[in-house]
């Protein structure tokens, strides 16, 4: 596989995340949404460490080094956004996005 | 020659002492049974005090722990100013009646964190601390915003904080991938000289004018890459979570918000626009490059004052009115952004100042009132003038430095922004600021008016003095007017400081 | 004569003196009141320093003797820096005036402080007032140690401020109320002009420094033949329009009366130790700038002030109004003595007057303490419960009435003597009518001060239960009489020829009398002190004739002469004139201004407050609006925010996010565009 397929393939999870998080009506679903952004640009890391870069070089290591550690903040950031959206449900009694919408205009 | 793990760890002492003072005030809140929370306050303010007293003591290095960090007099500059808003914020918690009374300790050790994150976004170029700081801010933030438990307009600001900075982050982290994969670096300034083709690419050994290559590439990623900045900046448009975040978060957590986080996201947003910001000394493609970004930074700028003005006109709600204003005000300190040049960014870094000030005044004054009025609203503070005259004179510097009179260091901070923009050929620029700072005065008097012109309002209140609130804000007072004819300590270290980006 | 070495600690010090009131000022204003006898001693101590501090100096100019000295601390504190014409900068000027000056009004407003401890005990806002009277202070010893024109017109304005509230410190009296608003507008007409007159010399000689602009004026001068150029005349008469309004010379006279309104410190305050002075004092400063025809105005001015205030205060019966107008009237004694040359005169008296003025100001005070009245018709024979108030009150009476041996005979001696060489050398009517009105002043100044005596501590007591309940006042009020009245007695020999009119030869613009001239002089004085004798003594018997022993009845006189007195009594009508023209004039102006504020201002506001409510409701507001055509274009365009706002910002946090990504591909596709 090319190069230019792993870029499509971040680039395509990249969109879908957006999406995702502007289109679902369900919060977890937002977070993933979240998730999928976080590891298209983890992808684009890895394949661009794995392909631009010559193997074994500083250059590739940078590239994996960050994606291990996007990942941890991935976890970090799940953590603290399913306690936020449980604080929420606790409060709102939902998980629909829309529907807490106190604080407008 | 490669620094040892224990020299890095004392060149980065200050970001240390608050991290070791965010758990102590967490360690210190278990053991006291969460009952002594204006004493794990001072473990914090102990803490903050430490942590400058270290920044005062460190010498410049320009890159340690394998060139992640830079520890400079821009990075202590802005820390200062974060610490210093950091001590305010306690003070106000102490008091705040929005937040709970128990667990102090998480508190502070989430605010103290979020220090933390913010130290260290103002002293890297290299993208990946870069991420990790923001990440470390946002999440701190996240949190914070929501920590009036059992309220539910602070559960859906954080909720909303979450979601929308998640989302900028995502995209952020998407198009630094991007300069990554043009580059092969991480490092800010290296990027620069590879992407002008002055510098081999470490991946493929070879020079290449990339701006010439994969134009639209660059200018994609650096977009993206600038989404994270301008949402840590509250720039438009990627504000929309401000002003109900602001609005939603305890009165404290907004000021560190709206001062704290925006400043620091302002010092990195400086520092790394003066690092990637190829100099003209490297091509045309660069150059050009650096032009477009210039007049890019210079139309959101304009949009997102002219944006925060007129919304701010309609508010009812001090804190959401404050959070527009601040919006404006984050537009007007892009001016000194946009002219990509030493000049400007001190100008920037000066209005910062002069925003410290004015703006954690007005929140003071919001946690103030509140306290007897029971609420934020515009309309209940009529006739508090009278009643509290002390905080409400206050107010009214507040309210003249934010507009832009002089003497007030509001006044000074605009002027000089006006001028460097004009300098820099962005005429159209100053028109519209300055436009805009007529408009603000409509919406600024009002509360003037309310406090002062306007029968009492009918809710029953009881004013409650709170000295040490109001001892505070008179400290404010007194900056707010010294620091405009005065200006020069805070400007020869804004030039100073500046100095060391370029 | 050996100069003086003035080192930097002399400077110091004189700095210092004040500094220390300043720095009180701020200290009683923000933690006074909280301070154990809510803080009097903070003010008082001050005071008691500066005054030290003052005298110690004065007390160094004294060992030398030399009419010349003048030191100056240039650019002690640089405001506004930058090259030499766009440059202010603060610094002492310390000649002989000054060195007086500071000494005479530091002692004096440490008197009064001390007596204010006792006047004031017990008042609502005690803390603030005694802040005030420091600050006051303050803008005196500042404005005569400036050594230029802006940090003396910050001076004179802090004094404006303060005299506005101390005037009106009883603010729930509405008489005070608008005595302190007259005093404040009235001298603003004059602070305007001075203003001016600074801003004229300011353009074209470039610096607010005295020397600098002494210097300046010959050669001036000479680039223009000798004669006055019209910017110098119009620039010299603007700032002694300044000092008409501070120093309430005619026609601006009108606000020291009423100023009575406020306690009897601040009147001593006003009359004797700052205010009024800071006119004479601006007067002597400035007289270089005025040209030979300025002067004549400066000495008609002051004499028919002089005159004309004397006749108002023959019919008062009020005593604290009495000595009101006997100050305007004697500040046209100063003014017209500076007016005809005799600037050292001129100083001379202010000095001496404003030792026995504010002996008498405190003394009334010390009577008004007593009897809870200031009308002399409801007290006499308080002479025998008030033996100390008395007896410094007759001292001080003596002085001013111009007796030989008390301070004021020496000092208004010194006055009509110079307006008498000025009558000599000129000859002309015009030039003698400062002396004519001058010698009938003084002649006047005896018979109303002798009436006031009179009827306050001889004769029967008129009013007995106000009697009874009469007494002596505490030490701390009768302390600073005894060294008032100490001054009132001496203050003519310690001065006198041996200061001022020798040491006053160094003053700018003063001229040394030569050959034909110099006898002029000498036959002047001659003339002047058995003239001014003369009229005193007349005045004094007139008095003791109508008030003592009834040999002729005041109510039968003022009946006789009917409508004449009704006139003097009620001050010439002078205020009502004001009203019917000035303030009627104001009135028709603010009106304007009111149809102005109502139909183009408050539109404006209107505007924008619909701005606000237009967002609420936005169809209701254009139908409402449309037809003013002005506000059309902001309307549309709140109403287009409005409408922007709803679209974004919902509410909904995945709406946010999807204009966020919307912005970001906004802003890439405008880099792109811009390739």
């Amino acid at each position: 596989m090319s190069l230019g397929a792993y870029l499509a393939v971040a680039t395509a999870l990249f969109v879908l995340g957006l999406a995702m998080m502007i289109a679902r009506r369900n919060l977890l679903y937002v977070l993933m949404g979240i998730e999928l952004i976080l590891n298209a640009a983890n992808l684009n890391f890895v394949a661009f460490a794995r392909y631009a870069a010559p193997a074994g070089g500083e250059a590739a290591l940078r590239g994996q080094v960050f994606a291990l550690i996007v990942i941890l903040l991935a976890v970090a950031e799940a953590a603290v956004a399913l306690a936020i959206v449980l604080h929420a449900y606790s409060l709102f009694d939902t998980v629909r996005p829309e529907e807490p919408d106190l604080l407008r205009e | 020659m490669p620094s040892t793990y224990a020299e890095d760890l004392a060149r980065i002492l200050p970001e240390t002492v608050l991290a070791l003072g965010a758990c102590f005030a967490l360690v210190a809140d278990l053991l006291w049974k969460g009952r002594e929370s204006r004493r794990v306050g001072t473990i914090a303010l102990i803490a903050i005090a430490a942590s400058v007293f270290a920044l005062l003591r460190q010498e410049p290095r320009p890159a340690i722990a394998f060139g992640m960090v830079t520890v400079d007099g821009f990075g202590a500059l802005f820390k200062v100013f974060v610490a210093a808003t950091l001590a305010v914020v306690v003070l106000f918690a102490h008091s705040s009646r929005e937040l709970p009374r128990h667990g102090a300790g998480e508190f502070y050790f989430l605010l103290l964190s979020a220090g933390v994150g913010a130290y260290f976004l103002v002293s890297t170029t290299n993208l990946l601390l870069l991420v990790l700081a923001l990440e470390l801010l946002g999440l701190a933030s996240y949190v914070l915003a929501g920590f009036a438990k059992g309220d539910r307009r602070s559960a859906e600001a954080a909720l909303k904080y979450l979601v929308f900075g998640a989302a900028a982050t995502g995209v952020m982290l998407f198009g630094l991938s991007i300069l990554f994969g043009l580059t092969g670096s991480l490092d800010a300034r290296e990027m620069a000289s590879i992407l002008a083709g002055k510098a081999a690419d470490p991946a493929s050994g070879e020079a290449v004018d990339r701006f010439r290559v994969a134009g639209p590439a660059v200018a994609i990623a650096v977009v993206l890459a600038f989404v994270g900045f301008g949402y840590k900046v509250s720039a438009v448009p990627f504000h929309w979570w401000a002003p109900d975040v602001y609005e939603g978060a305890p009165t404290p957590v907004t000021t560190f918000l709206a001062v704290a986080s925006k400043g620091a996201a302002f010092g990195a947003l400086l520092r790394f626009s003066a690092a990637l910001l190829p100099s003209p000394a490297m091509g045309e493609g660069a150059a050009a490059f650096s032009g477009k970004l210039g007049s890019l930074l210079a139309l959101i700028s304009a949009v997102t004052m002219t944006l925060g003005n007129l919304a701010a006109l309609r508010q009812t709600n001090l804190k959401r009115l404050l959070a527009y204003s601040s919006i404006a005000h984050a537009g007007y300190t892009l001016m000194g952004v946009a002219t990509l040049e030493p000049g400007g960014f001190e100008t920037s870094v000066f209005y910062l100042f002069a925003y410290y000030f004015m703006n954690l005044g007005a929140f003071g004054a919001v946690i103030y009132f509140a306290r007897s009025t029971g609420n934020e609203d515009i309309d209940s503070l009529r006739g508090l003038g009278w009643r509290a005259p002390f905080v409400s004179g206050c107010v009214v510097v507040f309210l003249l430095s934010l507009v832009g009179i002089p003497p007030t260091v509001g006044f000074f901070g605009k002027w000089y922004l006006f001028l460097a923009a004009w300098n820099a050929g962005f005429g159209w620029l100053t028109v519209v600021a300055a436009l805009n700072a007529v408009v603000s005065l409509f919406y600024y008097f009002r509360i003037v008016k309310a406090l002062y012109f306007s029968p009492e309002s009918e809710a029953v209140f009881h004013h409650r003095p709170v000295p040490s609130l109001a001892a505070i804000l008179g400290l404010l007072t007194v900056g707010t007017f010294w620091f405009g004819p005065f200006p020069e300590t805070i400007r020869a270290a804004c030039a100073e400081s500046v100095r060391f980006l370029f | 004569m050996a100069d003086i070495v003035f080192d930097g600690g002399d400077f110091a010090r004189l700095a210092a003196v004040p500094l220390i009131p300043l720095g009180a000022f701020f200290v009683q204003t923000l933690v006074g009141r909280f301070g154990p006898r809510k803080g009097d001693w903070i003010p008082v101590g001050a005071l008691a320093i500066a005054a030290a501090l003052g005298i110690f100096e004065f007390a160094k100019c004294l060992t030398v003797w030399n009419p010349g000295f003048r030191v100056e601390w240039k650019e002690a504190f640089d405001w506004i820096p930058g090259p030499a014409e766009s440059r202010a900068s603060f610094g002492i000027l310390y000649d002989n005036l000054s060195a007086t000056m500071t000494a005479a009004v530091g002692l004096i407003a440490f008197l009064i402080h001390l007596f204010s401890v006792g006047y004031m005990h017990g008042d609502r806002r005690y803390a603030s007032f005694f802040a005030h009277l420091c600050l006051f202070s303050f803008g005196m010893l500042g404005l005569v140690l400036s050594d230029n024109f802006l940090s003396f017109f910050a001076c004179w304005e802090v004094m404006g401020l303060c005299s506005y509230l101390l005037i009106g410190h009883f603010s729930e009296k509405p008489s005070a109320a608008a005595a302190c608003k007259k005093a404040f507008l009235t001298t603003r007409i004059g602070d305007v002009c001075l203003f001016l007159g600074i801003a004229i010399l300011w353009t074209r000689l470039h610096t607010f420094r005295f020397t600098e602009l002494w210097d300046a004026v010959p050669r001036v001068l000479a680039e223009n033949g000798g004669a006055y150029p019209g910017w110098l005349v119009t620039a010299g008469l603007l700032i002694f329009a300044g000092a008409v309004g501070k120093s309430a010379q005619f026609p601006l006279h009108v606000w020291l009366p009423d100023a009575m309104e406020g306690p009897t410190p601040v009147s001593a305050m006003i009359h004797a130790a700052t205010m009024v002075a800071a006119g004479v004092f601006l007067t002597a400063r400035a007289f270089l700038f005025l040209s030979p025809e300025a002067r004549i105005a400066v000495a008609l001015v002051g004499s028919f002030t002089a005159i004309f205030a004397a006749t108002i205060g023959i019919c008062q019966t009020d005593i604290k109004r009495v000595l009101a107008y006997s100050t305007v009237s004697q500040l046209g004694f100063m003014i017209a003595g500076i007016g005809v040359g005799g600037i050292a005169a001129g100083l001379f008296h202010m000095v001496t007057h404003a030792a026995f003025k504010a002996c008498l100001f405190l003394g009334s005070g010390s009577v008004i303490h007593a009897v809870h009245t200031q009308e002399m018709p409801q007290m006499g024979g308080l002479r025998r419960r008030m033996p100390i108030t008395y007896g410094t009150m007759l001292v001080s009476t003596l002085a001013i009435a111009g007796v030989p041996l008390f301070a004021g005979f020496y000092s208004k001696d010194a006055i009509l003597s110079s307006t008498l060489v000025h009558a000599m050398e000129h000859g002309s009517i015009l030039h003698a009518l400062p002396a004519i009105f001058l010698f009938t002043a003084a002649g006047m100044t005896a018979f109303y001060m002798f009436r006031l005596i009179l009827l306050t501590f001889h004769g029967e007591p008129r009013d007995a239960h106000k009697f009874e309940h009469a007494h002596e006042s505490p030490w701390v009020m009768t302390v600073p009489l005894t060294i008032l009245g100490f001054f009132a007695v001496t203050g003519g020999w310690i001065f006198g020829e041996n200061w001022f009119l020798e040491l006053g030869k160094g003053l700018p613009g003063m001229v040394v009398a030569e050959g034909e001239a110099a006898h002029h002089e000498h036959e002047a004085h001659g003339i002047a002190m058995w003239g001014s004798i003369g009229v005193a003594g007349a005045g004094i018997l007139l008095a003791f004739a109508f008030y003592q022993w009834r040999k002729f009845s005041a109510a039968a006189w003022a009946e006789r002469w009917g409508p004449v007195h009704r006139w003097v009594k009620n001050k010439y009508y002078v205020d009502e004139f004001y009203l019917a023209t000035v303030v009627r004039f104001v009135m028709f102006l603010t009106a304007v201004q009111r149809w102005f504020d109502v139909w183009i201002v408050d539109g404006l506001v209107n505007l924008v407050g619909g701005i606000g409510r237009a967002a609420a409701a936005v169809s209701g507001w254009f139908d409402r609006w449309v037809v003013d055509g002005a506000v059309n274009l902001v309307g549309w365009l709140t109403q287009l925010w409005g409408g922007v706002a709803r679209l974004f910002q919902t509410g909904r946090v995945q709406t946010y996010v999807a204009w966020g990504v919307a912005g970001a591909v906004g802003a890439a596709s405008v880099v792109l565009w811009m390739a």
